[in-house]
């Protein structure tokens, strides 16, 4: 068994340990001997409905994001040749959560709940095009970030605008929520809408993933090597804006581990982009679901938001690997 | 047979005529040099020879297609190419680089036989020793040998190189020209844009020197390469060498 392959199940195996942690471990204290019972659907049937029905649903939502922001990250990484590529640095999650909160605004999310993922990832999409052109005129890797820094900075803005304009504090409440990522109260409902858009995105990447390879010795070289780079990045583009934009309907925007995830496994799949994907999305999901765990058990008097335990963790290691790639030396 | 056939090949780029009206051949077992200033279009005719540019005019044959209306794969598979600019976007270890030539045939799933040719190009390039090393630990000449092996490693019937000796101390240069020499005299169709009027001279069977987008000289290298064509191409003098150290070989 290959390196990647053997770390591929270890991170599998880390996310599904640790789906189990986050289902025993909670607010409302239940003992161990209720606990199994419950894990195997017997026993109270208050027990099974916080094991079933809020503790695994939220677990389950914060590994599907994690997977596809990890998987995403990796992607655009190798698509863009730019370890700092993230949907959230990038400002692909701003967008998309903003295109999201666009629909809940205007009452299209009411009428019909498939509008929040398709919303979210006509967003995704939309940035990557964008700054898919920045990448394309522009050298280096700084001027991909700024373009990122850009998108977010505007996206933040008609964020701002909608909270302004939020009529009811209920709908305040769920736009703060929004722009700064949770997995609270999700539903498998919730997970049912994501799930069609995150199997379309994986299989979109499982098809890029190759050429990504080739694309390490830049496009000149991959294309003679029989890579074809228009539909590489078609299905990369389509790939990272379907994960990234479910994975922002189901959490909101939760940033860097596009980043943190790649950056960890890519040693060990020795810096083949393509290889660096799925243990990335594993890695991603183990990722997310402890720091709920996290947010759900700190002695906070509101509960800490996700995306806000993975800002801690991750804009240093951003720093870190801006500094590692040269970005600050331009 | 001809490998490789531009006929009356003109290309625009920026509505401005980059090649006009080109025409050149390689054969299987011949290396062709191309000379020419910066920005006589080599680059360009490169390129459209591998079929990555499409010409506005004449046409372009490769093993008697047309690479530009083959599959990627298929056209990957007839003929290699080394460009000038080798960005490496990650530290990949050089044994996976030169494995990636095989990416027309392994499609990112190499196998035993990719496998076999990426050993045998690293064993022709001398690069046994460095396999394990990452591309970014080694040095600028070992790397360049490494870009050759990767393009070698291919095994296809037809190569292309953009300036490969380019920043190269005169050691590695003639290495490289040597690597790329013995796949002309192994049956392969070589065709390589270089700077160095001497390394022409010493390696290519014949050349084709352009200026302006136009071929201004074809032929042996001796009878070609003349003072006048250099004033005239490149505006210098030359003349018996002041220091009478022209390279011609290598060392033992």
């Amino acid at each position: 068994m290959t390196g990647g392959a053997r770390l591929t199940l270890a991170l599998a195996a880390l996310t599904l340990v640790a789906i189990a942690a986050a289902m025993l471990i909670g607010a409302a204290p239940i003992p161990v001997s209720r606990l199994a019972a419950a894990l195997i659907g017997q026993g109270a049937p208050a027990d099974v409905v916080v094991l079933w029905e809020i503790r695994a649903p939220r677990a389950l939502a914060a590994a599907l994001v994690g997977a596809a922001l990890g998987a995403s990250g990796a992607a655009l990484q190798g698509l863009l040749r730019n370890p700092l590529a993230d949907p959230g640095v990038l400002g692909v999650s701003a967008t998309a959560s903003l295109f999201g909160a666009a629909a809940l605004y205007f009452g299209l999310v009411a009428l019909a709940p498939l509008a929040l993922p398709i919303a979210a990832i006509a967003g995704a999409l939309a940035s990557i095009v964008l700054l898919l052109g920045v990448a394309r005129r522009a050298a280096g890797p700084a001027s991909l970030i700024l373009a990122g820094v850009g998108v977010s900075a505007f996206a933040g803005a008609l964020m701002s605008l909608l909270l302004a304009l939020a009529p009811t504090p209920f709908t305040l409440s769920d736009l703060v929520n929004w722009s700064l990522g949770s997995v609270a109260n999700r539903s498998l409902e919730d997970i049912a809408f994501a799930a069609p858009f995150l199997l379309a995105g994986a299989f979109a990447l499982a098809r890029a993933a190759p050429a990504l390879s080739a694309l390490t010795l830049g496009e000149d070289a991959a294309a003679s090597l029989g890579a074809d780079l228009a539909l590489t990045r078609a299905l990369t583009v389509a790939g990272a804006g379907l994960l990234t934009g479910a994975a922002v309907a189901l959490a909101g925007a939760v940033g860097f581990v596009g980043l943190v995830a790649p950056h960890l496994v890519r040693a060990a799949v020795r810096h083949d982009p393509a290889r660096v994907i799925v243990p990335a999305a594993w890695l991603g999901a183990a990722m997310l679901v402890l720091a709920d765990i996290v947010a759900r058990v700190a002695p906070t008097d509101t509960e800490l938001k996700l995306g806000v335990i993975a800002a801690l963790v991750g804009a240093p290691a951003f720093l870190f690997i801006a500094a590692r790639t040269g970005v600050f030396d331009d | 047979m001809t490998d490789l056939a531009l006929a009356d090949v003109t290309v625009f780029r920026r509505a401005r005529a980059a090649l006009s009206g080109v025409s050149l051949s390689v054969r299987a077992g011949e290396l062709v040099a191309l000379l020419g200033p910066n920005g006589a279009g080599k680059t360009t005719l490169l390129r459209t020879a591998l079929g990555l540019l499409k010409p506005d005019g004449g046409t372009v044959r490769l093993a008697g297609a047309d690479p530009a209306a083959l599959d990627a794969r298929a056209r990957a598979r007839a003929i290699a190419y080394l460009p000038q600019a080798r960005p490496l976007a990650w530290p990949i270890r050089i044994r996976d680089l030169v494995l990636l030539g095989r990416f027309a045939h392994a499609g990112g799933h190499p196998g035993p036989d990719d496998h076999a040719a990426a050993a045998r190009a690293l064993a022709a390039c001398g690069l046994d020793a460095l396999a394990d090393r990452r591309a970014t630990d080694v040095s600028g000449g070992e790397l360049a040998r490494a870009h050759i092996a990767r393009a070698l490693a291919a095994e296809t019937p037809a190569l292309a190189a953009d300036e490969p000796a380019a920043g190269l101390d005169p050691g590695h240069a003639w290495r490289v020209m040597g690597l790329l020499r013995a796949r002309a005299d192994a049956g392969g169709a070589v065709l390589v844009s270089v700077h160095d009027p001497a390394l022409a001279a010493a390696f290519a069977d014949r050349v084709v020197v352009l200026a302006g987008g136009c071929v201004t000289a074809e032929g042996r290298p001796d009878a070609a390469l003349t003072p006048d064509l250099m004033a005239r191409v490149y505006g210098v003098r030359t003349g018996p060498s002041r220091l009478a150290l022209e390279v011609t070989g290598l060392a033992p």
